[in-house]
């Protein structure tokens, strides 16, 4: 009997893993099409299943050792999710807003639109949590799966405390608030057995995050001032006429767009690596067996990555999304890096019990795991 | 290197799912299954082809496999060899994409089969399940959705209502009601404030009507035609109807697109609806004309609604016939189906729908009814103008209300006298006209019209006659009919150039800029001193914002015409658009020094006295 040539041979442990990226033969572009044909076709209904071919081809791209991951979830489990979310949660929401608009008195409209939305970021929260929980669950390695412990109840409170606080310190709370959620979400992460430990603070962001914030105020005023001095307005010299705004012309528009545009870009740019240095300090933070991570991400890479991927989805409307997906889970993939070895025999199987349907509150919400 | 046959052996990597670990393992195809085979403890097992499952769906061409066994197993078996793939689908094919993505088909399918039967039946049934919901709901639900509809209208806007208006649109209500319902229709009419021409069903029986509506309408039979056709969606529940449908298809499509919000859900909605719209804008035109019938109200009225709507449209619209997407996207039918549609009901007995006091109340309801602007307003920089445009037609475009007929004036005495002589001979053209022009003179538009429609009738190839008609429907913002009876005029008399000035102040007024320039240009041509055209013409250029050309027309109104009030000002406007502060000064000044000459020299004296005081210049 002949014996096969095989590219891959366990590694002796313990050792530093190999992380890396192998596409998959047939890419995303002709899966991703199809599945939006078929769910057109289905109304809907095949979503489901497409996003899970969707993930399993994304899941088993990335290798550790060569060895790929697994995802196990199914078609049948996102759509049970949604439709229960769907049945209790989203159509009795929307019943009872359009009764309210209606029966209720303005007055107490008010505090209707309060709890609704209260009731919204709440939900979103616990959606985030189990959906990461039951990618998680489904995700495996060599037959191990991966968990989410904790209270989703629990999350969602902190995810909606600390994003009313937003707004009230003008934003200077996002780091902090990034990294409490980090760490609520990571601490409670496990691979079989095994453990992560987020050991992140928000000092070290702050130093970058300070500019960000400054350079939106500046770009806002700039962009402002830049605004009324291009459209131009005639202030009367004397009475109570109020200011008139001249004419647009075509010049004045090309200009206007070209100062959004301008600002956006230059935002965006101070934004990505404000998020680079983020990321990058999150996954050195992040420890398995006490092995942390390295994240190469680099603002220009970052801005590419989400420019790009946004222009994907407008010009195929929506019909590549699942390309727009595998990029940006390659960005991670090709920059990650293990920086000590991790003993796989210490790791046994993960004793959460299984949950039976997906993601339907995350789906509901358009919020996402990760 | 040979092909791998059942006998070859493939190197894989096996993990027992207890822990992280991996150990290489040999494995062969056999009949029943996968031949794992191990040095160490694991000896050999056989994997059955029917309990496999892959992590992914697999392809003949896919590199590498990993298996692990049905229905939750732990054990995984990797093995990174090209071959291998395309031998494991022979024997087990129901891991193959093409198997995978039919089992993942399946519900979908089963759910358009029911979809699809569903609406069939519905279809074919001609069941209404949007309306049948409607019925069904309480009458205080629905009241209470009219309600709040009636609420965000009336937020800014305050009911018009007088005694004798309010007794004026219960009796018109009362009658249109009777002849569609043996019983009461519970239907409550508000008249809003709201300088929109529109009316609007909303649920629980209740009708909107605007002052836009009311003033604009020519007569009562109009407002009654609006009326009945709103009162047709009532009968129908339409406007319940339409937000069942509307809560129910969004619903939907959340389903049927997972919650997305997508771009395609949102035109899906927004498409179904027009349709059903337009559905229910014939059946409540249905509705209505079987109403008026009952009522012994004549349709005509509603037919000249849509006229004056179909008229009131810019200039590429009016006329023009749709194309297919326009046709999509409309909310109501074609308005010249529409008229059609009017016009070929046969004709019958009928009164006006509300008396002369009855009709004055409701149209005064609001407080008196505004004056029509003249035609050709030029675009406002500043305080708005009535219209500088210069013709011979005897119309007066400084904005008065219409007054009744004073014999002490020579209109009245005009008017009179040709009374008189068409008590005597009710076809003396020549009676007609004068009176027409009296009419005129008094902003008595719509009996000029009359007038001159019959006169015009009776004596067709006159040219004067459908010129005057023209001017009339121009007045009345009936701009294409106006068009065809300056085309008529000018089909008869070439060189008229009055008929050819307003032919050109029309086009202005559709904002058919470039027939407006033809038009003047062939005036320019055949009568070089005709002042009213360079100042015409150069009003078109400044709507163009071609303000060189303006101002060149401007100075040659001005070269033949020092005295053209207008000219002055019009330039002034002109060059203060191009920045030129001093000249445009100077021309104000200049307007104000000339005495008010045509009939918009009271305009271009209020103009120029407000643009020098937005300039900061002191006004004399």
């Amino acid at each position: 009997m002949t014996l096969a040539a095989s590219t891959v041979s366990p590694t002796p442990e313990p050792s530093i893993p190999r992380i890396s990226w192998v596409p998959p033969p047939g890419g995303f572009a002709g899966l991703s099409f199809l599945n939006g044909v078929l769910r057109i076709l289905t109304l809907g209904v095949y979503h489901f299943w497409g996003k899970t071919e969707v993930r399993q081809r994304i899941w088993s791209a990335v290798r550790i050792d060569g060895e790929p991951l697994e995802y196990r979830g199914t078609g049948g489990e996102l759509l049970r999710g949604f439709l229960i979310v769907f049945f209790l949660i989203l159509l009795p929401m929307g019943l009872a807003g359009f009764a309210s608009s209606l029966f209720l008195p303005v007055t107490a409209q008010g505090v209707y639109t309060l709890v609704f939305w209260g009731l919204v970021f709440l939900l979103s929260g616990i959606g985030i949590h189990r959906a990461r929980r039951y990618r998680l669950s489904r995700t495996r390695w060599r037959g191990i799966r991966g968990g989410l412990s904790g209270r989703s109840r629990g999350f969602a409170w902190t995810y909606l405390w600390t994003m009313l606080l937003v707004p009230v310190t003008l934003g200077w709370i996002l780091p902090w608030r990034a990294v409490r959620l980090q760490r609520a979400l990571f601490n409670e992460t496990s691979f079989g057995d095994n453990g992560f430990t987020f050991t992140g603070v928000a000092g070290p962001l702050y130093r970058r995050f300070w500019l960000v914030w400054i350079s939106g105020l500046v770009l806002f005023i700039s962009a402002s001032v830049a605004f009324v001095a291009i459209i131009g307005f005639d202030m009367p010299r004397s009475g109570a006429n109020t200011p008139t705004m001249r004419a647009l012309t075509g010049g004045k528009i090309a200009a206007l767009t070209a100062v959004v545009l301008g600002a956006l870009l230059i935002f965006a740019m101070i934004r990505a690596w404000y998020s680079s240095r983020m990321l990058n300090y999150f996954a050195a933070h992040t420890k398995l067996q006490g092995t942390g991570f390295t994240l190469q991400a680099t603002a220009p890479s970052l801005v590419w990555l989400a420019a790009s991927n946004y222009l994907i989805r407008l010009l195929s409307l929506g019909f590549l999304s699942a390309v727009t997906e595998a990029r940006s889970m390659r960005y991670i993939v090709d920059r990650l890096s293990c920086e000590g070895a991790i003993a796989w025999s210490q790791i046994g199987q993960n004793p959460d019990v299984l949950l039976r349907r997906g993601e339907g509150l995350a789906e509901a919400f358009d919020v996402d795991a990760f | 290197m040979s092909t791998p046959s059942d006998g070859t052996r493939f190197a894989g990597v096996h993990s027992d799912g207890r822990f992280a670990t991996a150990s290489p393992v040999s494995v062969r195809f056999t009949g029943g299954g996968l031949e794992l085979r191990s040095d160490r403890e694991m000896g050999s097992r056989t994997w059955p082809y029917d309990q496999l499952q892959g992590s992914v769906p697999l392809r003949a061409d896919t590199p590498d496999v990993l298996l692990s066994l049905l229905p939750e197993g732990a054990e995984t078996l990797f093995v990174a060899d090209p071959s291998f793939s395309g031998l494991l689908l022979a024997r087990a094919p129901a891991l193959s994409c093409a198997r995978q993505r039919w089992q993942g088909l399946k519900p979908g399918l089963a759910v358009l089969a029911a979809v699809v039967a569903i609406v069939s039946g519905v279809w074919l049934l001609d069941l209404h399940p949007a309306q049948t919901i409607a019925r069904v709901m309480p009458q205080k639900t629905r009241a209470a959705l009219g309600g709040a509809v009636v609420t965000s209208m009336t937020k800014d806007r305050k009911v018009c209502e007088t005694p004798a208006s309010k007794a004026a649109l219960g009796r018109l209500t009362e009658r249109l009601t009777a002849a569609a319902s043996d019983k009461p229709m519970g239907v409550r009419v508000v008249l809003l404030d709201w300088s929109l021409v529109n009316a609007f069903a909303v649920p629980g029986g209740q009708i909107i009507l605007t002052r836009g509506l009311v003033q604009r309408a020519g007569a009562s039979d109009e407002v009654a035609g609006v009326l009945a056709h709103e009162l047709g969606h009532t009968l129908e529940l339409h406007p319940e109807a339409g937000i069942i449908r509307v809560v129910g298809l969004s619903a939907a499509l959340q389903l049927a697109l997972a919650g997305s919000q997508g771009t395609i859900s949102n035109i899906g909605l927004i498409l179904t609806q027009l349709r059903y719209t337009r559905i229910a804008e014939r059946e409540a035109d249905a509705h209505a004309l079987r109403m008026l019938k009952g009522a012994g109200i004549s349709a005509k009225g509603f037919g000249d609604f849509f006229e004056r709507l179909e008229s009131n449209k810019p200039g590429e619209e009016a006329g023009k016939s749709a194309s297919e997407l326009e046709m999509i996207l409309r909310t109501h039918p074609p308005t010249a189906e529409r008229i059609a549609m009017v016009r070929a009901q046969p004709s019958y007995p009928a009164t006006p729908a509300l008396s002369a006091d009855d009709w004055r109340a409701l149209r005064e309801a609001c407080g008196p009814p505004t004056a029509r602007p003249a035609p050709s307003a030029p675009p406002a920089a500043g305080p708005t103008a009535p219209g500088p445009t210069a013709s011979r037609a005897p119309t007066n475009p400084t904005p008065t209300p219409p007054i009744a007929v004073r014999p002490d004036t020579e209109a009245g005495r005009e008017i009179a006298e040709a009374t008189n002589a068409l008590a005597t001979n009710p076809n003396d053209v020549a009676a007609l006209q004068k009176r027409a022009r009296a009419y005129t003179k008094e902003n008595r538009h719509e009996q000029a019209l009359g007038d001159y429609t019959k006169a015009s009738e009776l004596k067709s190839d006159d040219a004067a006659l459908h010129y005057g008609r023209g001017t009339a429907l121009q007045n009345l913002r009936r701009y294409e009919e106006a068009l065809r009876a300056y085309d008529e005029a000018l089909r008869l008399a070439p060189g008229h150039a009055n008929a050819r000035n307003n032919h050109g102040n029309t086009n202005r007024a559709l904002k058919r800029y470039d027939a407006a320039l033809q038009d003047f240009d062939e005036l320019v041509r055949i009568q070089p001193d005709f002042v009213h055209a360079y100042f015409n013409r150069g009003l078109v250029y400044r709507d163009m914002s071609r303000n060189e050309e303006a101002i060149r027309d401007f100075d040659a109104a001005l070269a033949r015409d020092k005295g053209y009030t207008a000219a002055h000002t019009t330039r002034g406007m002109a060059h203060e658009k191009m920045g030129v502060r001093d000249k445009a000064i100077e021309d104000f000044r200049a307007a104000l020094a000339t005495p008010q000459k045509y009939n918009n020299g009271a305009w271009a004296h209020a103009t120029a006295r407000a643009h020098l005081k937005t300039l900061g210049v002191d006004v004399p």
